[in-house]
């Protein structure tokens, strides 16, 4: 979909990870706590969502808006790599099983993820250069459209 | 139940387009970094002093969007060109406007690139991984290179 948000994609995917319970607020200072485009240092398992470059598909012919799929990108973090590839993985098969127009509340702000297309596999990217804990990504495309 | 005139040939003038600009199996071209070290480093934010990271998504996605990959391999068929060419060009063009999106520390990672037909990938980035090697090794006995 396209059009405004009030809110930006990473943290409308944030909260609807959290909702799906694949990890929680930071500020809930609870497992596995899921940023918005910056990591962490600590704790050391951690998932972050960042923004990506989008897709378009075509225009509306009422108003010229795009259709667009908005780019994101999920890295999770681990000391153990079974726990990081056990969790990413979990994610991945949520993304692709668990979103049908899921509604997902922001403040006041509602949002309908329609539909989320992985654009490919869970990515093992080895081990932070400074800290050798495991990295993983996720990368995909989110339908989103603000309903109120 | 509605009727479809001349279906038939409709069908077959599909067909034959498909025999002039497609040969064999679908047509797909790779475009890619060999160095083992390149997805870590698409795929990790980082503040890099030259390039970024999505170095090659980003402009894959961009030329997409804007309708240039398409442009090219259409351009390629009103040429008289096979699908197949079309897609090589249209991954020659991402890996160009890659080039200096991609982190430069000692040029390897930038000559590791390649464009290639998917069957081939094997050899091509042994090549390309080849190429970022030495050009690695150059830098580190502290030739100048130029990538």
């Amino acid at each position: 979909m396209s059009g405004s948000l009030t809110h930006s994609p990473s943290q409308v995917i944030r909260q609807l990870l959290v909702d799906l319970g694949h990890g929680t607020l930071p500020s809930a200072a609870g497992s596995w706590p899921i940023g918005v485009a910056e990591d962490a240092d600590s704790p050391p398992s951690a998932i972050w969502v960042r923004g990506t470059e989008s897709r378009l598909h075509g225009r509306r012919m009422s108003d010229g808006q795009y259709y667009e799929r908005y780019g994101f990108q999920v890295l999770v973090r681990d000391t153990r790599y079974e726990d990081g590839q056990t969790k990413a993985r979990a994610i991945a098969i949520a993304m692709d099983t668990n979103v049908r127009q899921a509604a997902v509340t922001i403040s006041s702000s509602t949002y309908i993820v329609h539909v989320i297309s992985r654009s490919g596999g869970v990515l093992d990217l080895g081990k932070e250069r400074s800290t050798s804990r495991h990295l993983f990504s996720i990368n995909a495309l989110a339908a989103i459209e603000q309903a109120a | 139940m509605a009727h479809v005139e001349r279906l038939a040939n409709v069908l077959k003038a599909l067909r034959d387009l498909k025999t002039k600009y497609s040969e064999g199996r679908p047509p797909s071209v790779t475009v890619g970094y060999s160095q083992n070290y390149a997805v870590y480093v698409h795929e990790v934010p980082a503040n890099h002093p030259v390039g970024q990271d999505k170095y090659l998504e980003t402009p894959a996605r961009r030329l997409a969007n804007d309708g240039t990959l398409v442009g090219l391999v259409i351009e390629a068929l009103k040429r008289g060109h096979k699908i197949a060419i079309g897609l090589l060009r249209a991954g020659m063009r991402i890996q160009r406007e890659a080039h200096p999106l991609t982190p430069e520390d000692t040029g390897a990672l930038r000559a590791s690139a390649f464009t290639c037909y998917t069957q081939d990938v094997e050899s091509v980035a042994a090549e390309a991984h080849a190429k970022g090697e030495a050009v690695r090794l150059a830098k580190q006995e502290g030739a100048e290179v130029m990538t």
